[in-house]
């Protein structure tokens, strides 16, 4: 209530109707930059896209369509199929220990302890590096360590899921912390006050006080989480490129640790570029996944939310 | 219910500022104290120190005869009311209330009954499953007090609890309060920054300043006899006019003398005046505007303490009229009958009630 009237008061001169009006005809100039960039950037190639996964093309100028064909193709594609259920596994692992985590630390960071405003930086600054160099960086670093026992992040399966785990928890704590920080330090000191008058130990007063009011922040965080780890690329591609491999009975190669996104561009690019119109349906598959798995989970959370 | 007694209270800060100096006061059994002062002063410390939400760094707190100091807020048997009465917004107003009893792990039908009964009280039985959002600024400051009633403390504690309501809320609210201590027999310690609250609502004012209690007393003597300046002027509306004046003795009768003008103090206080060696000196003297008639009956009968002044402006307020004039150089304000009508920069004969009149010490501002 009082911020719209404050927003009207602000902006009263110049939000006049007598300047209003012009632009609001006009709006069309205004809106043509960005618009056009969207469609030619964005809603052309994606629309395109969906045409072009149920065509057998190399160049998108000899386009055949085939009908449902590649999909056909990409659901009996058992790569694609274990790629999902690793890339499924873990986005719910990272999804719950990066939240978890990066909780506690925010709990712990605004607790006034001295050099606070460090350690926030300090976690914060692997956001500052690229995917591909955290890989590297990461893979050095482990089998820097596993070599002392013999072995490789790229010769076991479960090795690679937990160095990718762990890649993506040092990425992503510090960012996830800062939304959780901001949530925190927005609950007024008050409902602490009142809930110690009211007897409440720091458990209770966590769990229905503090939780109860942090849901925006739960919300904005599960959804970032949820989908950076189906979207996961370049770490998986820098760490370990989805070795292990396995040969598998029909003469195929399982790449091990290989995640959606990775496979996708995998397939795009098999054998010179023949099986393009699969990588092409395996992306469709993959946006309506993202897409419909991020709806539920916003739907889910916001019911949680509560107004001040 | 209990008494309270706050033993040499200070709050010093971290960075070494004191926010309160040597706070002493013994609460009775249902008594309804009220901190009042300017902000800052240092009454919300006072209030938070004595719910443990702040530590005390000198002095003891005591509770029914038990040192308090270390005990932790749940366990002193207490309860607040915030400003912004700190509702928990994700709970119904029945959670809310029933919070502090779920804590203690009072039997469900306990909770039902003592949540259902204060909400009788506060006339809020139909608004149980709301959550405050839903609710007007009103309602939400029942809840608050609701939240209080239900945990039957020894004591309540009250931080401008009215702050954040209109007006003619504030009036109502103050009246209900007033009602609720009657009916509860609870002792409340109460925070505000509104005189008109602590003079209607205290049964024994704190004035503080910096820090340092000022005066503790009752409503009427607080506004009849303050103990020093800053009392005489925080204490009523419009304020106390003050004027510096120089005490000058005439044969047998003693006179406060300001510009050329002069009038009369009565014996007992010129007396007073004398023996404390202030003949002759400066001492600034206070009169409440109440005690300044503008009515010909008065000005005829006390020819000796009239004063003639310019009027810079008048307010009409309906039940009574402000006249604004400048006297001596300084600024003054008489509250006269609104039948009275003065146009402005009009010269006016003032009397002045002397009977009612203040002195004060003009280096430390005790009153004389």
């Amino acid at each position: 209530m009082q911020k719209t009237t404050k927003r009207k008061r602000d902006h009263s001169t110049l939000n006049s109707t007598l300047i209003r009006r012009p632009i609001r005809r006009h709006f069309w100039i205004f809106l043509l930059p960005t618009f056009s960039a969207f469609c030619i950037g964005f809603l052309y190639p994606f629309l395109q896209g969906i045409y072009l996964s149920f065509c057998n093309f190399k160049t998108i100028k000899k386009a055949v369509f085939v009908g449902f064909d590649n999909y056909a193709k990409a659901l009996s594609d058992s790569t694609f199929l274990h790629a999902f259920w690793f890339t499924a596994l873990f986005t719910v692992v990272t999804m719950l220990l990066i939240n978890v985590l990066a909780f506690l630390v925010a709990l712990a960071l605004t607790r006034g302890i001295k050099g606070s405003n460090v350690f926030r930086t300090v976690f914060f600054m692997p956001n500052l590096i690229g995917g591909i160099v955290l890989g590297y960086i990461w893979s050095m670093i482990f089998d820097g360590i596993l070599s002392r026992y013999g072995t490789s992040i790229l010769l076991d399966t479960k090795l690679g899921f937990w160095g990718l785990v762990i890649l993506l928890l040092w990425q992503q704590i510090g960012y996830m912390m800062i939304i959780y920080i901001s949530g925190l330090q927005a609950i007024p000191e008050e409902y602490m006050e009142a809930a110690k008058i009211d007897g409440a130990t720091k458990w209770q007063t966590l769990w229905k006080i503090t939780i109860p009011n942090m849901m925006p922040s739960f919300t904005i965080c599960t959804f970032l989480t949820l989908t950076n780890g189906f979207k996961l690329y370049d770490q998986n591609l820098a760490l370990t490129a989805g070795r292990p491999f396995v040969l598998q009975s029909d003469g195929s190669t399982l790449k091990t640790t290989e995640m959606l996104a990775l496979n996708i561009v995998n397939a795009f690019n098999a054998s010179g570029g023949k099986n393009r119109g699969v990588g092409q349906a395996k992306a469709v598959m993959f946006f309506i996944l993202v897409a419909v798995i991020s709806i539920i989970q916003l739907r889910a959370t916001r019911n949680k939310e509560v107004q001040q | 219910m209990a008494s309270l007694s706050l033993e040499h209270i200070s709050k010093i800060y971290d960075n070494g500022f004191k926010a309160v100096n040597d706070f002493n006061l013994d609460i009775e059994d249902k008594e309804f104290i009220i901190f009042v002062g300017p902000s800052g002063c240092g009454k919300s410390t006072t209030l938070r120190m004595i719910a443990g939400l702040e530590d005390i760094s000198e002095g003891t707190l005591k509770i029914d005869g038990k040192v308090m100091n270390d005990v932790e807020p749940k366990d002193r048997d207490i309860a607040m009311v915030f400003q912004n009465y700190a509702l928990y917004p994700h709970m119904t107003v029945f959670d809310n209330m029933a919070f502090a009893l779920k804590n203690k792990k009072v039997p469900k039908d306990e909770i039902d009954k003592r949540v259902n009964e204060a909400a009788k009280i506060l006339g809020l039985e139909n608004l149980l499953e709301r959550k405050p959002k839903a609710l007007s600024g009103g309602q939400r400051q029942r809840v608050a007090m609701g939240r209080a009633i239900v945990r039957d403390p020894k004591v309540f504690l009250m931080d401008e609890p009215l702050s954040n309501l209109d007006a003619k809320l504030r009036v109502q609210m103050r009246v209900e309060i007033n009602k609720l201590h009657e009916r509860l027999g609870a002792t409340i310690i109460y925070v505000t920054h509104d005189q008109t609250e602590a003079m209607t609502l205290g049964t024994r004012i704190v004035v503080m300043k910096e820090g340092v209690i000022q005066q503790i007393d009752t409503p009427q003597n607080l506004y009849n006899k303050p103990h020093n300046l800053f009392v005489a002027g925080f204490i009523g509306s419009p304020q106390m006019n003050f004027i510096d004046v120089t005490i000058e003795e005439d044969g047998e009768k003693t006179y406060a003398a300001a510009g050329n003008t002069r009038v009369l103090i009565p014996e007992d206080k010129a007396a007073v005046l004398k023996r404390e060696g202030f003949s002759g000196k400066t001492v600034t003297m206070g009169i409440r505007p109440e005690d300044l008639y503008v009515e010909e009956m008065y000005i005829e009968s006390t020819p000796e303490d009239v004063i003639e002044a310019e009027v810079s402006a008048s307010e009409l307020l309906g039940a009574e009229t402000f006249l604004y004039f400048t006297f001596a150089g300084v600024q003054l304000t008489a509250r006269v009958s609104p039948n009275t009508h003065v146009r402005t920069g009009e010269a006016i004969k003032l009397a002045l009630d002397m009977s009612k009149s203040h002195f004060f010490n003009k280096e430390n501002e005790l009153a004389i």
